[in-house]
């Protein structure tokens, strides 16, 4: 007898269903009770939920209940998904469900600030009252999980709450930065906010999806175009702002190369999520609780050693308070540095000492290779730290704007061995390697 | 040279290469003799696979070639080198041309390259299946893979419900 599809092997028959999209797995399962057997079998269907909705393990619904098989899950995902691009919400929920993961592992107190997902209809209202349509990837993001819960009617609880932000931030002297992504209700009351204020915005297009609470940084999103915003130092005077991720990147229309949109939202949290997984950036201290920008690996980072004292140093841009129309300080910087003395201690001319003090500080700032700064200046943010072996690193912030970029700084510290008030040998110099100022791709 | 016997009892003479693109082969040479009878495939189905296999053969032994070798040394070093014809566009039209077959033909093949476990020929003809569903109806199915309606009419009824998901607005 000539072999037929009903008598292949149940392996050979399951490896064709796999190879099938849901929907057409459920029109074979109408074919015949072989058929109807072999795709009503739940590995096909865990397998369908991995492929389509990155849904591994457990057959979770989208509201995170446990269904009675990978099929019930499959069903619930589609029948709430199946507006998008299947693909689109695979990507969208891989990307929210790694950043959910760093987070519960780095930080829980900040993962227990992501809220559940909007329904279709919220975000329909969100849309009624905005006067803009949403970008898909946008809306899929909104869908998966409805920002963090960053505002509540409790100001002790929203204290708490304001280092929290997922975006995460940075300190120097009184500029304090931390960015939260915003719940769809806060979307709506934030861009009407601004809005207000700035009437550059007032085309309904601009919509909030990120900002900070303690200085003023807002992230918009432009929902005809699908790039990401932030506001200058000239927001609120001219509606100044800069695009922080890739235009190249952005499209809001799946095209012949391209099987999904993807706007700057999605874009911007998925480079985000590569960085807190690459370890770039981190939680300040084991302490802290929250996620700081200043970047921690190679070649953001630079690192050099002299006589035993470690110097990091590494710089972030600060678009907040750049001015993107020229000028002495277009483009503003804050750096940081971190000094520690390794635990085999200070060794100078083949003497050991058990410590060693900072004294004095000498930088040389350059913009496109013109110097443009060269300060010598005692102690640093007016402290003269001491440094001991194997101690936690000293770190402090501070900033400098440049007319121009790409730019670097570099410089060295004058430390004393022993203490300053007792000086245990002849000062040396510690090097600090240059590192880089640079406008980035992506801007957070 | 090793010699396949097809089920049938014809005699087959292929080049090592070619015969090695199946890893069972591969593995029955290292440990016994180089006559392999192959008692469940017939005559037929063995010459498309060996016209598969020697193609096969002859297009991935192409990139040792000295100059590229130390880069696909380099790029495969971690795992058994498993070539990937899918990046090959001439290979790929080839593959496409070869599957142009009924139905049946094809289900021998895979069965056969299944047993004999040759990756790339399951999974091309798997494919070639797939295609052939995708986008059909029960109705369709049914007349393409010439397969029998042995459902009660409330078991269809049943059917059309459970799956009516998957059936609207597409």
């Amino acid at each position: 007898m000539a072999a037929g599809l009903e008598s292949l092997g149940g392996f050979v028959l399951e490896s064709i269903l796999f190879k099938l999209d849901a929907k057409h797995a459920a029109a074979a399962a109408c074919v015949s009770t072989r058929l109807r057997s072999a795709a009503s079998d739940d590995a096909v269907w865990r397998h369908f939920c991995a492929r389509d909705f990155a849904l591994y393990d457990q057959p979770l619904d989208p509201d995170g209940a446990l269904c009675p098989s990978f099929k019930g899950a499959y069903k619930s995902w589609f029948g709430s998904f199946s507006m998008y691009p299947l693909s689109l919400v695979k990507r969208a929920k891989e990307c929210w469900t790694s950043i959910r993961c760093w987070l519960s592992d780095n930080c829980p107190e900040i993962s227990d600030t992501l809220r559940k997902g909007v329904s279709e209809a919220e975000i329909q209202q969100a849309e009624k009252i905005l006067g803009v349509k949403l970008p898909a990837p946008t809306k899929v993001l909104y869908r998966l999980c409805d920002g963090q819960e960053t505002f509540t009617t409790n100001a002790a609880k929203n204290k708490y709450l304001a280092d929290l932000g997922i975006i995460g931030g940075y300190e120097f002297y009184e500029h304090l930065v931390n960015v939260h992504l915003l719940p769809l209700r806060m979307v709506v009351s934030q861009t009407k906010n601004l809005t207000k204020e700035v009437s550059m915005l007032t085309m309904p297009k601009y919509i909030v999806v990120a900002a900070s609470f303690y200085m003023a940084k807002f992230f918009c999103l432009n929902c005809s175009s699908g790039q990401l915003y932030v506001g200058t130092s000239n927001l609120l005077e001219n509606g100044e702002m800069m695009p922080c991720v890739p235009g190249e990147l952005v499209r809001l229309k799946a095209d012949a190369n391209f099987d999904m949109p993807q706007d700057a939202l999605l874009l911007w949290l998925e480079e985000h999520n590569r960085r807190l997984r690459s370890s770039m950036i981190k939680t300040r201290h084991p302490s802290s609780r929250s996620i700081c920008l200043f970047p921690e690996t190679s070649p953001y980072c630079s690192v050099a050693v002299t006589n035993g004292v470690q110097v990091r140093a590494s710089a972030v841009f600060v678009p907040e308070a750049s001015d993107a129309n020229g000028g002495e300080e277009s483009y503003y910087f804050s750096y940081s540095i971190r000094m520690s003395l390794l635990p085999e201690g200070c060794m100078l001319d083949g003497v050991y000492y058990s410590s060693c003090q900072l004294h004095s500080r000498h930088w040389i700032i350059r913009s496109k290779d013109t110097i443009v700064s060269n300060v010598h200046g005692e102690a640093v943010i007016g402290q003269y730290p001491l440094l001991l072996p194997g101690e936690e690193e000293f770190v402090y912030q501070s900033c400098t704007p440049v007319p121009g970029v790409p730019g670097s700084v570099e410089g060295s510290f004058t430390f004393v061995p022993g203490r300053l008030s007792r000086p245990e040998g002849r000062q040396f110099d510690v090097k600090v390697a240059p590192f880089i100022l640079e406008k980035p791709d992506y801007i957070f | 040279m090793i010699k396949l016997v097809s089920g049938d009892g014809a005699e087959f003479e292929v080049e090592e290469e070619v015969a090695f693109q199946s890893k069972i082969i591969k593995d029955i040479v290292a440990d016994a003799d180089d006559v392999i009878p192959l008692p469940t495939v017939s005559s037929k189905v063995l010459i498309q696979v060996i016209e598969y296999c020697r193609k096969h053969a002859a297009v991935n032994s192409f990139p040792l070639s000295p100059s590229s070798s130390a880069a696909a040394a380099a790029s495969s070093s971690s795992s058994i080198s498993y070539s990937k014809p899918v990046s090959d566009p001439a290979l790929r039209a080839w593959d496409n041309e070869f599957v142009k077959l009924n139905n049946s033909s094809l289900f021998d093949i895979v069965i056969a390259a299944n047993y004999l476990d040759i990756e790339e020929l399951v999974d091309l003809v798997l494919e070639t299946v797939a295609d052939r569903i995708k986008g059909k109806q029960a109705q369709e199915i049914r007349r393409q893979f010439n397969i029998e309606n042995d459902f009660t009419p409330e078991e269809e009824e049943a059917l059309r419900r459970e799956n009516s998901w998957a059936f609207q607005n597409n």
